[in-house]
């Protein structure tokens, strides 16, 4: 098929060629139709009806009452939905923070071992995250377990009582602690590839000039490194937001709601006492944050393109 | 970086430390699958079997173990399949032709965002209105969902990678577009392609809300097996549950070994160029 050939730069400086616009617009959009139609089939029902569903009551037998901006009034009211907040961005900022400053230190460090070492830790920080979550959580439960787990057993060997973990005002620094070991080989190896992307002249240069490992630390890694910092921290903020098979696993929320992170409270509302209503503002506030976390995590993500291919 | 002989000792240490701390559990669910459940429910425990048994493989095999991957693989195949066919001409189009800009992107991205809770309630619903509630398909369907920003992602990245140039000579030569794709993008996309289909496969295996609300007695994903193994009332069938482990953790660590260059970049949404 003749083909009218464009020149154009993209935003990468490389250049490429097009097809001209007018022939290509209506086939480029054809080939994308199919996977749009299926997203917004498969995803746009649900959300609708998630919305209809906030503005709503249901009455078990009857159906739906409209109710307006009732539920979102009486989740805002609602101190368990603000303790449910609480619980999650606790969780999320101290798992995410030891996560970063664990993995950081790793990914430093895997830099100077050799390459054979690296491999052979790569495959084994791959595995934690890669795993099951559902076995991750049944394993850290019983490795919580008073009685016959591990970990009380290790303690009482240095004289220290262990707690009930799980069941006692422990129970969400456990979770966090199950997370952290879950989540910062993740951190480490994705640190490590932005450490490793980054060009090795800049550094030699500054060895050259008799900079100190400090300074090339603070002043050249560590801003070099912020975009894929922010790409990590917001892939894990998205999902620690989520957070839901551990706990339902683990702690079931309890004891009492110490370990109600807002995910599980929605499913709780939603599930347990059939408030759906409930339910669904609950879930029309949660995706409003993570979209707008979406928005900033797009950003990161082409600030990192851009560090690592050196523009 | 520094080649001082101090710090790489403390680099070494760091990293024997931190692969203690990250194998240590891993561990204790070796010797659990192996030890006999009696040694299992024991005060004190024990840190290396004073037995060996395969109990828990046996509970963990025929107690939703079995059927549980069968069906894992089902959906997961079906997830695969659907999203690569759904979402490759896509990554192409936004590669190729930039469509839909910024926007298309995001929008598409932003079905991965979604957190799972929220449409639970609408898709059991619709699950049940369709009567495909607890079949391989609102599976598939559910995760594709999930699935397909993802391949969308990465392998617009890879394909940015690919000089148009290589395309353009082939079309010089008369050959029609889909010739062009098979024979000259899709080779150069290949790796591209395994880490994406690697990340889509074990994501949908390990999916586990959608799993459980979504299904019943007829499909039972392998995730949604574990907290159904127990021992007496209410208490988890450890041996079987790390046995169940095992068998994911064994597959896992082979991929991890050989593919890793491979899981790293989809790990990073392809963002990351090595």
């Amino acid at each position: 098929m003749a083909v009218k050939a464009k020149t154009l730069e993209g935003d990468t400086g490389v250049t490429e060629r097009r097809r001209s616009l007018s022939e290509g617009k209506s086939f480029a959009w054809m080939l994308v139709a199919p996977c749009l139609l299926f997203l917004l089939l498969v995803g746009l029902y649900p959300t609708i009806y998630v919305l209809a569903l906030s503005f709503s009551k249901f009455h078990p037998g009857e159906g739906l009452e409209f109710v307006g901006l009732h539920n979102f009034i009486r989740a805002f009211a609602s101190p368990r939905f603000w303790h449910g907040l609480y619980v999650t961005g606790w969780f999320a900022i101290i798992s995410i923070g030891v996560q970063l400053v664990f993995g950081f230190v790793m990914a430093l460090s895997l830099q100077q071992v050799s390459v054979r070492v690296r491999k052979i830790m790569t495959t084994l920080f791959l595995t934690p995250f890669m795993m099951t979550p559902a076995v991750v959580a049944i394993l850290w439960k019983q490795i919580y377990h008073p009685t016959f787990g591990p970990l009380n057993y290790v303690l009482s060997l240095f004289g220290i009582k262990g707690p009930l973990w799980v069941t006692s005002k422990w129970a969400l620094p456990a979770l966090v602690v199950a997370d952290v070991w879950q989540w910062t080989p993740f951190m480490t190896i994705l640190l490590l590839a932005g450490l490793q992307s980054l060009s090795r002249e800049i550094y030699e240069a500054a060895y050259v000039d008799g900079a100190t490992a400090w300074q090339v630390f603070k002043d050249m890694t560590f801003p070099m490194m912020r975009p894929f910092i922010f790409l990590a921290v917001f892939l894990r903020f998205i999902d620690a937001f989520k957070l839901f098979d551990l706990i339902f696993i683990v702690s079931r929320g309890g004891p009492g709601d110490l370990t109600e992170s807002i995910a599980y409270y929605t499913y709780v509302m939603g599930f347990k006492y059939f408030d759906l209503g409930l339910a669904a503002a609950l879930s029309v506030l949660q995706l409003i944050i993570i979209f707008i976390m979406g928005k900033l995590l797009l950003n990161q993500l082409s600030r990192v393109e851009e560090v690592s291919r050196g523009t | 970086m520094s080649t001082n002989k101090l710090s790489r000792v403390v680099a070494h240490v760091i990293v024997l430390l931190g692969g203690l701390w990250t194998a240590l559990p891993l561990y204790w669910m070796v010797i659990t699958s192996i030890k006999p459940v009696a040694e299992v429910w024991i005060y004190p425990p024990t840190f290396w079997p004073r037995q060996l048994s395969a109990e828990g493989f046996i509970e963990a095999w025929t107690h939703g173990g079995a059927v549980g991957i069968k069906h894992s693989i089902i959906v997961a195949i079906g997830t695969l399949l659907v999203s690569l066919i759904l979402g490759l001409p896509a990554a192409y189009s936004i590669s190729r032709f930039r469509t839909g800009g910024d926007d298309l992107s995001f929008t598409i991205l932003s079905f991965r965002f979604m957190p799972p809770i929220a449409p639970a309630v609408a898709f059991w619903i619709l699950a049940t209105r369709l009567h495909i509630f607890d079949t391989h398909l609102i599976l598939i369907l559910v995760n594709s969902m999930a699935s397909i920003p993802f391949v969308v992602w990465i392998m617009k990245g890879f394909i940015d990678e690919i000089p148009y140039a290589i395309e353009e000579a082939a079309q010089v030569d008369g050959a029609p577009w889909l010739k062009i794709v098979r024979d000259h993008v899709l080779p150069l996309a290949a790796p591209g392609l395994v880490a994406v289909s690697l990340f889509v496969l074990i994501f949908t295996w390990n999916e586990f809300l959608f799993a459980t609300i979504l299904t019943g007695r007829f499909v039972s994903t392998f995730p949604k097996a574990v907290p159904g193994m127990t021992i007496g009332v209410y208490e988890p069938h450890w041996a079987a549950v790390a046995a169940q482990g095992m068998m994911v953790v064994i597959p896992i660590m082979l991929l991890s070994f050989y593919l890793q260059k491979y899981i790293v970049r989809g790990m990073t949404y392809g963002a990351i160029r090595q």
